[in-house]
């Protein structure tokens, strides 16, 4: 990861190098994450925009140590629609509570019934798990929800939303693991031919 | 069971990557990962394979989107530098600023001096035309003096004209010139009218014939339209006009009579 090493110091030294890389090897997979998070496409546009500028600022505070850098930027690009998300739905909340004084109105229901209209189906090993553990890992990741509202979407005690993420986890680290042997062993072999 | 077994297996890990823990519990997660590296392997193992499910699910962003996002940080980094920008400006246009008025000037110089030596040349040209104008207005007053005083001598009941004429006898039998003759006040005033050119080298004398003898009356010129003043001979009984060579002559060619006229 000699090239990753590189776009570090690039970030921390305010390179502008750093942004076209960024831009080229994670953007699918950040606005892959938003679409899911905000369903809308104009939005999870405006906080990519977003994200990039704090990646761009924030650049010279990432630490290798804690964790990957795109470990760095997805929490970045996460928190980043989770707070706009915030905003919105107390926005909503506002609006909806001066017009016709509906107390009952969370980020949960609006979620729901946005995630309810446009769905985008996830892809790749994920989409292999059983159901039960792929849904817990796409409310979670993908839809922004959180504990207690996993627990109610999905009417499960937190202990099993735990268990299962954490198996939902095991396995797609095993699938990952196969995956990744399996590319090794197609190149082993055709090394071999 | 250890600790960090413990944690291993609640599922905990797996939260705190998937960003589902509150602050407070996600900073209690970051202390067991400072404690134990192989809770540490862990989630870095969990983030592993997040970020591989992250990067299968990716949508391409639409083309116009990356062109927003690097300009937008390329105005940030502009914005950062307009204030250090703009005293650079300031500096250069301070440094602009002698060079411009010193250009001012020297143009100014330029100009000033221009116009100098237009004055000179025009009030130059007014002193050469006011000079002009004098020496002609005295010229005119000269004139008009002699015109009048011509006019006056002409009006004089005692001024004869005298008509002296070519005939077959002369070299040109067409020449006419009348000279206005007063023997009181002793002048005389000629007025060609008409006689041939001469050529370069010869020149009209007037004479006077006493008892035979021609005097001279002087040499005057044969193409003036002007009365000219010749001498005043007395006891003339005829005058005489020649062409001799320039100059006059002491004693008339005869040969080259032109006209003459009694008296």
């Amino acid at each position: 990861m000699a090239e990753q090493k590189e776009v570090i110091r690039w970030l921390q030294q305010k390179d502008k190098r750093a942004i076209p890389y960024l831009y080229d090897h994670y953007s699918a997979a950040l606005y892959g994450m938003l679409v899911r998070l905000l369903q809308d496409e104009a939005l999870a546009q405006d906080v990519l925009q977003e994200a990039f500028i704090k990646f761009w600022k924030n650049g010279h505070r990432y630490d290798s140590k804690k964790g990957t850098l795109f470990t760095w930027l997805s929490s970045i690009t996460r928190n980043t629609a989770l707070n706009t998300l915030q905003s919105k739905a107390h926005r909503n909340t506002q609006k909806n509570q001066s017009m016709e004084t509906l107390v009952h109105h969370s980020r949960n229901s609006t979620l729901i019934q946005q995630t309810n209209v446009n769905k985008i189906g996830l892809k790749g090993l994920v989409s292999t798990l059983e159901e039960k553990y792929r849904i817990i890992i796409d409310l979670a990741y993908f839809q922004g929800y959180t504990q207690k509202e996993i627990e109610e979407h999905l009417n499960i005690p937190l202990g099993t939303v735990k268990s299962r993420l954490r198996i939902a986890l095991r396995e797609l680290r095993t699938l990952f693991d196969y995956e990744r042997n399996a590319v090794g062993i197609i190149f082993l072999l055709l090394s071999c031919m | 069971m250890k600790e960090q077994e413990k944690i291993l297996n609640s599922g905990v890990l797996e939260q705190y990557v998937l960003g589902l823990l509150e602050r407070e519990e996600a900073a209690k997660v970051e202390d067991y990962l400072e404690k134990y590296p192989e809770l540490k392997t862990h989630v870095e193992q969990v983030q592993e394979v997040m970020e591989k499910v992250l990067l299968q699910n990716g949508i391409e962003p639409p083309p116009h989107v990356k062109e927003q996002i690097l300009s937008s940080i390329d105005e940030l980094g502009q914005k950062k530098r307009t204030a250090p920008k703009t005293t650079k400006t300031q500096k250069r246009r301070f440094r602009l600023m002698p060079i411009l008025s010193a250009m001012a000037v020297v143009a100014l110089v330029l100009v000033s001096f221009s116009f100098l030596q237009k004055y000179y040349a025009t009030s130059n040209a007014y002193r050469q035309l006011e000079e002009k104008y004098e020496v002609l207005e005295k010229s005119c007053e000269i004139n008009q003096a002699i015109v009048a005083a011509e006019r006056e001598f002409l009006m004089k009941a005692n001024t004869l004209p005298i008509a002296l004429r070519g005939s077959e006898n002369t070299k040109a039998p067409d020449a006419h010139v009348i000279v206005h003759f007063n023997k009181e006040e002793q002048a005389a005033l000629l007025n060609v009218i008409n006689l041939p050119e001469p050529p370069s080298n010869k020149q009209y004398q007037l004479w006077a014939n006493v008892e035979d003898e021609m005097i001279s009356m002087g040499v005057f010129d044969g193409t003036s339209l002007d009365l000219q003043t010749v001498d005043f001979v007395e006891n003339a009984t005829s005058l005489n006009i020649t062409l001799e060579p320039f100059g006059g002559s002491e004693e008339a060619t005869v040969e080259q009579l032109q006209a003459s006229g009694k008296v």
